[in-house]
């Protein structure tokens, strides 16, 4: 198969007084279509990775490639989520303004189906903090949708939702990938999300991070919230995940 | 609430009160100290012969120019200096050493270049009122939210649109702020412009009425500006609640966790 995403020895190091060395040496490569998640211990360079993908910082070495090509720039066709869904929409637009910023052409029924698909469509001429939290990740779902990419990436967007929100979140983003044949590659410390949502997980070492080790996940689609979290391949994954993580360093 | 606001009221009637009492005991005899009554029967007549649209209606229009020019001058420069960094370093020298020059101190030499006319008296006040507001609009393009600049980037948008969509309105509140400082300069300046040159206005009103020894018409101007500038204040007050009424809303978010 063909690598839509290719990751080449990645290595980022902070600061020129006294360097600080995030990411030793990371590779992986991701297809077409796929989901790939990312784990890792806390403060491991997991979202500095992520961003180097999306071209928002550059790498001190090695190099990422979209189809081929080098990415040094955002490139056209990959958007980046941020966790922080309430400082990413912008407070002066109304929903339906902040999806359309994300649209090349501001088509109206585009920005109608898009909120939509998140279920959103009642809440178009309403402002970002009017909406709960779960409501503002839809939005900035919605939005990432709007600039049609071919990558999305995920930085831990689920993270500061409640629960049940997450769960909701979970169905909503695989339906989405369903539908639109996108390739995600998804950055989480929560073992179970990685797992439920993901085809293949990425198990990165502590700081300076590289790649451990890459899983298949064997654990059939469609997922199920619930029956999904009960199969045994799910759980000795999320066997295996833990261990690892919890090794002591 | 409303009780401590009747009794800030009650104090400034207590003093005009008390103003009015020690000219009719007697007990302050001056042509220079009219009753508050006679103030009032000034501000009623209109100034007498002149009116006062006639002495406001100009100091008014300079006002507003020059506000309306420092405005748009420190919004235009203040955004493209918030988001160019090295334009920033270029320029910040010049304008520590002109913003440090009192306006008022401006007015002698401009006049060799401007005369004493409308064109003085506005740039005057536009460059008093300028800086504020530069400052201001420099501070809040700095304040966006860098989640936000990454949003943009992330989605290829272009320069001008993150300029234009992203920094100004990120930028507003503290524009807004600058604003209200500069309308408070622009009045002052206002009026001390037409004291030192000019014709005409409030300011060379008032200085007149007191060579003409005319008290009454020259309280009742005092009178007249304060309640002028009380009211611009509120006015503006308004106008920045209806623009930025999306910040509370943050704000109560945040709140609310």
């Amino acid at each position: 198969m063909a690598e839509l995403l290719e990751i080449e020895r990645v290595a980022k190091t902070f600061g020129a007084v006294e360097p600080v060395a995030a990411l030793r040496s990371v590779d992986l490569a991701v297809a077409k279509g796929e989901f790939v998640s990312i784990v890792g211990p806390s403060g491991c360079g997991k979202s500095t990775l992520l961003q180097i993908i999306a071209g928002l910082i550059p790498a001190s070495a090695g190099e990422v490639r979209l189809s081929g090509r080098v990415v040094r720039e955002p490139p056209e066709g990959v958007v980046y989520l941020f966790q922080q869904y309430s400082r990413s929409l912008f407070p002066w637009l109304t929903v339906a303004e902040n999806v359309r910023f994300g649209l090349r052409h501001s088509a109206q029924d585009r920005c109608r189906e898009l909120l939509q698909m998140v279920g959103l469509a009642d809440f178009s001429a309403r402002y970002p903090w009017e909406l709960s939290g779960g409501m503002q990740q839809r939005v900035s779902i919605a939005r990432a949708l709007a600039a049609e990419p071919s990558v999305l990436l995920l930085d831990e967007p689920f993270s500061s939702v409640d629960a049940l929100t997450r769960l909701e979140l979970h169905g909503l983003i695989l339906d989405l990938w369903g539908k639109t044949g996108l390739t995600i590659l998804l950055v989480t410390h929560d073992v179970e999300e990685a797992v439920y949502l993901s085809d293949r997980i990425a198990l990165l070492t502590r700081r300076p991070a590289e790649v451990a080790e890459v899983f298949a996940n064997a654990l059939p689609r469609p997922r199920r919230p619930v029956e999904s979290r009960e199969d045994a391949r799910f759980l000795a994954l999320r066997h295996e995940l833990l261990t690892r993580l919890l090794q002591p360093a | 609430m409303i009780a401590m606001q009747l009794r800030g009221f009650g104090v400034v009637v207590g003093l005009l009160l008390l103003w009015e009492l020690s000219v009719r005991s007697g007990a302050v005899r001056s042509e220079s100290w009219p009753a508050v009554s006679t103030i009032l029967q000034a501000l009623g007549t209109g100034f007498q012969a002149e009116g006062w649209g006639q002495v406001f209606g100009s100091s008014l229009r300079r006002m507003a120019m020059g506000f309306l020019l420092a405005a748009f001058a420190g919004i235009t420069l203040g955004l493209l200096l918030g988001a160019s960094p090295r334009l920033h370093r270029i320029v910040m020298p010049t304008q520590e050493i002109f913003r440090v020059l009192p306006g008022p101190a401006l007015v002698p030499p401009l006049i060799f270049l401007l005369g004493v006319d409308d064109a003085l008296k506005v740039s005057v006040i536009a460059i008093a009122a300028f800086f504020p507001i530069l400052l201001n609009t420099i501070a809040g393009v700095k304040a966006a939210d860098p989640v936000h600049l990454l949003v943009a980037r992330t989605f290829r948008i272009p320069r001008r649109r993150v300029l234009l969509g992203i920094q100004l309105p990120s930028a507003l509140p503290y524009v807004f702020a600058g604003c209200r400082i500069s309308l408070g300069i622009a009045l002052i300046v206002t009026v001390v412009a037409e004291m030192l040159a000019g014709s005409e206005g409030v300011g060379y009103f008032i200085v007149s009425m007191q060579y003409a020894m005319r008290a009454g018409d020259m309280y009742a101007a005092i009178v007249l500006l304060s309640a002028i500038g009380y009211l611009l204040n509120r006015l503006f007050l308004a106008l920045e609640r209806r623009a930025l009424w999306w910040a509370r809303g943050l704000e109560r978010q945040a709140a609310h966790g």
